[in-house]
């Protein structure tokens, strides 16, 4: 959410009802505000099934495969030697190296994607500047409407939020 | 060497010195290869003269002399610079083989203790100034000049020396009643002493093992010590390798009291006293009188019973009568030198009964000057300055202030002469007692001749001009006599011109290309034994010592031999091949003797004998005589030699002159208590036995019942040739094997012949640049060397079966090592070696870990910070010295095979078998060793490793070695088992 | 806690423990669980300074060793590894517990893992941090360490990969590196509300920077929560793959009581266990010092003590059989290393306080009571970090110091400068440590709030 009103609530729970009644009303660009991730908010604020896991297997991929080429192509290809008798080509031993980079990579890209879509790192948000939005992070939690919401109307959205039970609304941005 | 301090820069090698030295190899390497003396042919590097090529060595003959006796020696050059030795095959007392003193000589050359200046009571003088004194003005200096050389007396070590004895004439000639005096403490005197009783003359005796089926050794270590030790241990080994189930062995009988590799080699080794050899060798021979009947002559039949005591192991003596009257002609019983003159008269007396003599046995001159004669031991010096009658004392060279026996209280007796010069190596303890102190030149600075111990006639040369301008022994001669104009070079010529018998010039120069004078043995002198006078000179056998009397036993040692060696790192560090012990010495005791005494290992002891006493740790050693105790000569050395101060006790401390000075009865042996010991938070340090921690290499010695060492009699090997080496099993594998294409590398190690001698180590050390860790090193389990002799016990930990197992890196060509490494630094060569890129290592230590055999060495520190400029010149160039922090191992002298395959190579053909082989090979005097190509099937190698006996330690862990050993097989008399 | 326990209305009795003692409000545990954040303590300095000479000493002693060489240690031939190696594995065994709490438990839905994932979190960077010094100054020439990497070198050599030490190397790494990660995602909610929370400019922005402008949209969680979710399943097969991987150091080998097929499970159990005892270790003390009785609850020292008693049992089976294995082959070489040289040889008081520590102590906790007894625990706890030590030593050592030929054996004995390491690294562990007790939300705030209202909604 960029800048529009937010409504503050006290408990998880009325959070999510107003959620809930806003949509009723026609709000589509609503978003929640919590110290603690809420069960429910997601399907409350109708979001779809997240794509990070396709992401992460990717990249997964990826890794693993790299990690089998940097041992094959040196060790069996670019400059193979008599060690011990042994084949040039040894798969097993090359088992260990293509699991971990697989793993490192997929962890990477979870970090990375989770970042990305949440938009970070962005230092200052313009909620930051909303008053009393400081313990959106202890305990307090939030919910807004973006004025770029087909419906929002800065009047009417107010009340919409007092209705569905905010202790106060402000503005932001 | 960490402890080494370095050179003083002004005698450091100087790039100006070093083109000096190369000069010196450019006139070695003339016509002749020394046709001038090196000084006289300087000549610049620039121009390059055609016989000398940078980096392709080259090789010179010449002798080393130990008490009097050569051993004629191939020395490789580098660029001038002589680098490692090898022995010379045509040589009889080396046929190819070199000892750990000859390899290790090459260090003492560059030993940065050695003296560098002529000095006067510690003051610096110079030649002219010595010269002047003793030369010259010798007449106006010196009463003695005046009075035809009374007063003059001159000690040398005992000689063979042509060059020596003729300048020894010059100057008798010129002072008549000057006096001539040898002393050696190791000098063998009661053989000749026996011969002259026995033959009327001081004949020296010769034999031939290789003649021999049955040979008996009364307390003589004919393999390891003694002039011709090498030739003895090939001619034995060339009897007892057997190639075939059909092949047969001679037997070797030995008593000795405390374990040698002659006795690790022996069939039945009669643990005695030194003292109950006497007996024995009575007892054998009123044996063989017994058995020969009415043969033998009456009067030593009716003498003998009263001789011949009690004749203790009566068993095995009476077996080898046996043995011996069932072989006339082919038998050969040996007396040790240390023994006395009575038991050499009885061993003569038995070769002479069977007929020994003129097969086996025979006599000819000895070849050292004067032998046999008074002139030979201290006694009339120490007579002399006794009463004062010495004005001035001329010691050329030995160590007699260290040496002499304590009795004769030497040292004081030398400070107490106004005048008296020194010659040695050293400033050791006899250059403390002297006034004047020359330098002397190294044995491979040096020009002078020698001769073998059966009288060949072999020429020192120089490898290089003196380092510090040391003289030699002739030079000084050659002052006294007024000759000190004449260089010992032209007197040598000239002595060996006057023998020539045709162009003198050719003659010699053939000498020094071939190391030795064709046919100048001396001929076999025909001496009769007079069997009447026989008897009376047998002796009464020493009646058993009472039960749990103790014997000190004063034993030559293996590696510093009386002393002289004693600032040799590489001797020092080299374990004693029987009790694997390093930078010590110790009092070897039997596991029941210890046990009876209540001693163990490392515990002090003071041993007190002849009404002297010395402190040394104890170390009991399995094969050791009962209540017999063995202490090795030449430690505790506190000369100018840094290394060899303070290693060990010395035990010449309780050397005492008289018939029998080696050994003696009536030792008592306490434990020393407190003080050497740390003191202890739990018990008050008065109440703890003193300890000594000895840096022994190996300090287990059972194969713990693991199939390391296989071994079988002769007659199992017959029965079934396979049932010494279990059959290999086939090597289960998921992958197809490598396959090995063109020439193959490998090696064979027969057990049969290895002694346990340990020159291979030592040769092994010199060839690859091995470094030296140190006492310190050695207690910490880092020893260096690329080739080890570990040595297993079986049986009877009293007298155990020995064997000695040369232990190196086994080129496995499915190598444990190899596959650990992560960083590609330990990989197979085509052709098949096991190679270690020391660029490459990072020092994971993986490697090591993963090599069942543990040859694996690895730079804990950089051992080569602290080489001296001098030490650097030892260094063999074609070989890598290994930084700090990196692995490494035997390569088979892969610098050896890569030089003959490029020579090979230059002539266009494939690099064959032979024409080189591996330095311990080389050096091996039993020739056990065997390396070369195993692609061949007609190689030596090849046939070896398809004998019955070949095996592969731990072939079970499938590693495919490419060292093969052959089974130990030996040949015990039926009788006695 | 009883009535609690007993509170009236409750869906579903509680266990005898709860997860959580009472029900606290969002805005003072948070303050509780920041207040360390900018509130000074002279206990802390003392420690701090303690164990800051102990780095000291750990620097000195680490570089005298490579300005000298390996060769001021005790090593030898045939004992080439020794303490270095030992307590690299040692290190690395305990940085499993931290992982396999955060992950493992998540996976499992554990809810009392929340209030101790952080410090076993921190606990394994830390342990692993130390186990990563160790292969790298035992090197002979440790400024080469990078030749174990893969790069076109001018030697034009590759590292060999058929050596289990660049897969040590890709392990170590990989699994540090994914821990951090973890470590870091989920401190992020906790350092936003520490930026929200913390006195003075400067701190807020500090920790702002860390947060990254976390704002706790709905959004952001929902994505949040996969990313969290799949690190843990990303880390819970490395957290196995990583001592499997450090056990092939030993197992590819010949060295009898090295080569053996036992081994991955054998040290990944032995990793979980010396883990979950360095938890105790660090947790009994934390939660009297700030007086978290309610948030690590008995019923997280009583689990502890279960999953102690767990895989002390799975430890003592795979000594057994180890024995039982090597007198069954009839392989002379392992037999004496089993059967001789360990229970008799020259360690055998290692290897007997080896097996007092890691099979007899554990089972104290049969004993329900000794579970739940701090004090108990705490003991326990040490004595079984040093079983597990040993258990490494007598590994490594013991099998070195005896192998195939009897007459390359030899006994290794520890200079100054190892201790002087072993202590270090110690000092370097607790250093560590004691700044992260500092400076860092060492229980997660978010979780636990998450927690709270969870146990709520139940109790309705």
């Amino acid at each position: 959410m960029h800048t529009g009103l937010l409504g503050e609530f006290a408990s998880p729970e009325a959070m999510l009802q107003a959620v809930r009644r806003l949509r009723g009303l026609g709000y589509e660009r609503l978003d929640t505000f919590s110290p603690h991730p809420v069960p429910g908010a997601s399907r409350a604020l109708g979001l779809p099934r997240s794509r990070l896991p396709r992401a992460v297997l990717v990249w997964g991929l990826v890794g693993a495969a790299s990690g089998y080429l940097i041992q094959w192509w040196p060790n069996a290809v670019d400059y193979p030697l008599n060690v011990g008798g042994r084949p040039a080509h040894a798969v097993p031993a090359f088992v260990p190296i293509t699991f971990e980079l697989g793993i490192l990579f997929a962890a990477f890209a979870a970090l990375v994607t989770l970042l990305l879509r949440a938009g970070l790192p962005a230092l200052w948000r313009p909620v930051f500047e909303a008053e009393g939005f400081e313990r959106a992070s202890i305990d307090r939690y939030f919910v807004g409407i973006d004025d770029a919401d087909p419906r929002f109307d800065h009047e009417r959205s107010a009340r919409d939020l007092l209705e569905a039970g905010a202790a106060r609304v402000v503005r932001t941005g | 060497m960490h402890h080494l301090p370095p050179l003083s820069g002004a005698s450091g090698l100087t790039r100006r010195a070093l083109f000096e030295w190369v000069g010196a190899s450019l006139a070695l390497a003339g016509v002749g290869g020394c046709a001038e003396p090196p000084t006289e042919q300087i000549l610049p590097y620039a121009t390059q003269p055609p016989e000398v090529t940078p980096g392709i060595p080259r090789y010179y003959a010449t002798s080393m002399v130990l008490d009097g006796f050569a051993t004629g020696l191939l020395v490789e050059s580098h660029v001038g610079r002589p680098t490692k030795i090898e022995g010379n095959p045509d040589h009889p007392a080396s046929l190819g083989a070199t000892g750990a003193y000859e390899q290790a000589s090459i260090l003492g050359l560059y030993d940065p203790h050695r003296a560098r200046a002529l000095l006067e009571r510690g003051q610096p003088r110079a030649w002219s100034a010595f010269l002047e004194r003793y030369g010259l003005a010798a007449p106006r200096s010196h009463r003695w000049a005046a009075a035809g050389g009374a007063g003059l007396h001159l000690l040398l070590e005992p000689t063979s020396s042509p060059l020596v004895a003729e300048l020894l004439g010059r100057v008798r000639a010129a002072y008549p009643r000057a006096q001539v005096h040898f002393h050696a403490p190791l000098a063998p005197l009661s053989p000749l002493e026996a011969a002259r009783r026995l033959l009327g003359r001081p004949l020296l005796a010769q034999y031939d093992l290789g003649r021999a089926d049955v040979v008996v050794a009364l307390d003589a270590d004919l393999l390891a010590s003694g002039p011709f030790h090498l030739r003895y241990a090939r001619q034995l080994a060339e009897r007892r390798r057997v190639a075939g189930p059909t092949d047969g062995m001679s037997r070797l009988y030995v008593a000795e009291a405390t374990p040698t590799p002659t006795g690790v080699l022996a069939d039945h080794r009669v643990r005695a006293r030194s003292a109950e050899v006497h007996g024995i060798a009575l007892a054998l021979l009123a044996a063989v009188v017994a058995a020969l009947g009415r043969d033998a002559p009456g009067g030593l039949a009716a003498a003998l019973p009263r001789a011949a005591g009690p004749a203790a192991h009566g068993d095995q003596v009476r077996a080898m009568a046996r043995d011996l009257t069932a072989r006339p002609g082919a038998g050969l019983v040996v007396a040790g030198d240390r023994q006395p003159p009575a038991v050499h008269v009885a061993a003569h007396l038995v070769n002479a009964l069977l007929g020994n003599v003129g097969r086996t046995v025979w006599w000819t001159e000895s070849p050292i000057l004067e032998a046999g004669e008074p002139s030979h031991g201290l006694g009339p010096l120490v007579d002399a300055l006794r009463a004062g009658a010495v004005e001035t004392l001329v010691v050329l060279e030995g160590n007699p202030s260290y040496t002499a026996p304590a009795d004769l209280e030497l040292p004081r007796l030398l400070r107490g002469v106004a005048d008296s010069v020194y010659l040695g190596l050293f400033e050791n303890e006899t250059a403390r007692d002297c006034r004047w102190f020359v330098p002397a030149a190294h044995y491979l600075e040096s020009w002078g001749d020698a001769r073998a111990r059966d009288g060949t006639l072999s020429p020192v040369q120089p490898l290089i001009r003196p380092l510090y301008g040391g003289r030699t022994v002739a030079d000084v001669l050659a002052v006294l006599a007024g000759l000190a104009g004449r260089s010992t070079y032209d007197l040598l010529r000239e002595t060996h011109a006057r023998r020539a018998t045709g162009d003198a010039a050719a003659e010699f120069e053939a000498a020094l290309r071939e190391g030795l004078v064709a046919g100048s043995a001396f001929p076999r002198a025909d001496a009769r034994i007079d069997l009447a006078r026989a008897p009376s000179l047998l002796g009464p056998a020493a009646a058993p010592a009472p039960e749990g009397t103790l014997e000190l036993d004063l034993v030559q040692d293996a590696r510093v031999y009386d002393g002289r060696f004693a600032d040799n790192p590489w001797l020092q560090e080299l374990p004693d091949p029987m009790t694997k012990l390093t930078w010590d010495n110790a009092a070897l005791v039997s596991p029941r003797t210890a046990a009876r005494l209540g001693l163990a290992n490392e515990a002090v002891v003071e041993l007190a004998c002849r009404g002297r006493t010395l402190r040394a740790p104890v170390l009991v050693q399995p094969g050791q005589a009962d209540d017999a105790v063995s202490l090795a000569l030449g430690y505790g050395r506190d000369g100018a030699e840094a290394v060899a101060r303070g290693v060990g006790v010395n035990a010449f401390g309780l050397f005492l002159a008289g018939e029998s000075p080696f050994f003696s009865g009536g030792l008592a042996l306490t434990p020393v208590v407190g003080r050497e010991a740390p003191p202890s938070p739990v018990m008050p340090p008065a109440r703890r036995p003193a300890r000594h921690r000895l840096a022994v290499t190996q300090p287990h010695r059972s194969a713990q019942g693991r199939a390391i060492v296989r071994r079988a009699t002769l007659a199992e090997y017959r029965e079934a040739p396979r049932a010494a080496p279990a059959q290999p099993r086939p090597v289960q594998t998921l992958y197809e094997p490598h396959r090995y294409e063109g020439v193959q590398w490998g090696m064979t190690i027969d057990l049969t012949v290895c002694s346990g001698c340990s020159a291979c180590v030592v040769a092994c050390q010199a060839e690859n640049n091995v470094p030296v860790v140190g006492r310190d090193g050695v207690l910490g389990s880092r020893e260096m060397h690329w080739l080890r002799i570990d040595r297993y016990d079986e049986g009877d930990p009293d007298s155990p079966a020995v064997s000695m197992l040369p232990m190196l890196c086994q080129h496995c060509e499915r190598a444990p090592c190899e596959y650990v490494c992560p960083v590609n630094a330990t990989v197979h060569s085509p052709d098949g070696l096991n190679e270690q890129v020391y660029n490459r290592c990072i020092g994971t230590r993986f490697c090591s870990n993963n090599c069942p055999y543990k040859v694996r060495r690895f730079n804990w520190f950089d051992y080569n910070a602290d080489r001296t400029e001098t030490q650097k010149m030892a260094m063999n160039p074609d070989v890598t010295v290994r930084a700090r922090g990196v692995m490494e191992k035997c390569t088979f002298c892969v610098q050896r095979i890569r030089r003959h395959e490029i020579e090979a190579r230059i002539e266009g053909r494939p690099a064959p078998d032979g024409g080189f082989t591996t330095a311990c090979a080389q050096a091996c005097p039993t020739g056990a060793i065997v390396f070369g190509r195993i692609d061949d099937p007609r190689t030596d190698v090849a046939r070896l490793r398809r004998q019955p006996r070949a095996y592969a330690v731990l072939e079970e862990l499938g590693t495919e070695p490419r060292v093969r050993y052959l089974a130990r097989l030996t040949n015990p008399n039926p009788e006695l088992t | 806690m009883a009535q609690t326990a007993a509170r009236p209305g409750t869906a579903r009795p509680e266990p005898f423990h709860p997860v959580l003692v009472g029900r606290p409000r969002e805005g003072p545990i948070t303050d509780q669980l920041l207040r360390h954040l900018w509130t000074r303590s002279r206990a802390w300095l003392v420690l701090l300074a303690l164990s800051g000479g102990g780095v000291l000493l750990l620097l000195f002693a680490v570089s005298y060793t490579v300005a000298v060489g390996i060769g001021v240690w005790g090593n030898s031939i045939p004992v080439a590894w020794a303490f270095a190696i030992t307590n690299f594995v040692w290190w690395i065994g305990i940085g499993h517990a931290g992982t396999f709490i955060s992950a493992f438990l998540l996976l499992l839905q554990q809810s009392w893992r929340t209030s101790i994932n952080r410090v076993a979190e921190a606990m394994t960077l830390f342990a692993v941090l130390n186990a990563a010094l160790f292969p790298l100054i035992h090197l002979g020439r440790p400024w080469f360490f990078y030749w174990l990497a893969p790069y076109p070198a001018t030697m034009g050599v590759w590292p060999n990969f058929k050596s289990a030490l660049p897969w040590d190397a890709a392990a170590v790494g990989t699994y540090f590196t994914v821990s951090l990660l973890f470590w870091y995602t989920g401190l992020i909610p906790d350092l936003a509300a520490a930026r929200d929370r913390v006195p003075g400019r400067l701190r807020r922005r500090l920790y702002g920077v860390f947060a990254l402008g976390w704002q706790g949209s709905g959004r952001d969680w929902h994505h949040y929560r996969v990313a969290y979710g799949l690190l843990a399943g990303l880390a819970t097969p490395l957290v196995v793959s990583v001592h499997n991987i450090v056990s092939l150091d030993f197992a590819i080998t010949q060295l009898p009581g090295w080569h053996s097929t036992i081994f991955p499970p054998y040290f990944v159990v032995g990793a979980i266990y010396s883990g979950f005892a360095m938890v105790v270790t660090l947790l009994v003390p934390i939660r009297s010092l700030f007086g978290l009785q309610h948030v690590i609850t008995a019923r997280h020292l009583d689990n502890v003590a279960k999953l102690l008693l767990a895989t002390g049992l799975i430890v003592a089976y795979s000594y057994l059989t180890e024995v039982f294995v090597a007198w069954y082959s009839g392989n002379p070489f392992e037999m004496y290393t089993f059967l001789v040289n360990f229970p008799r040889g020259p360690y055998a008081p290692m290897y007997w306080l080896m097996i007092v520590c890691n099979v007899l102590v554990p089972q104290l906790f049969w004993a329900g009571s000794l579970r739940t007894n701090a004090a108990v625990l705490f003991v326990a706890s040490l004595l079984i970090n040093v079983g597990m030590w040993t258990e490494r030593f007598m590994i490594i050592v013991g099998s070195l110091s005896r192998d195939f030929l009897p007459s390359a054996w030899a006994v290794y004995r520890p200079t100054w400068v190892d201790l002087s390491i072993l202590s270090g690294t110690l000092a370097l562990f607790v250093f560590l440590f004691v700044l992260f007790l500092r400076f860092v939300p060492f229980v997660p705030i978010s979780e636990l709030k998450e927690l709270t209202h969870e146990l709520e909604r139940k109790e309705r």
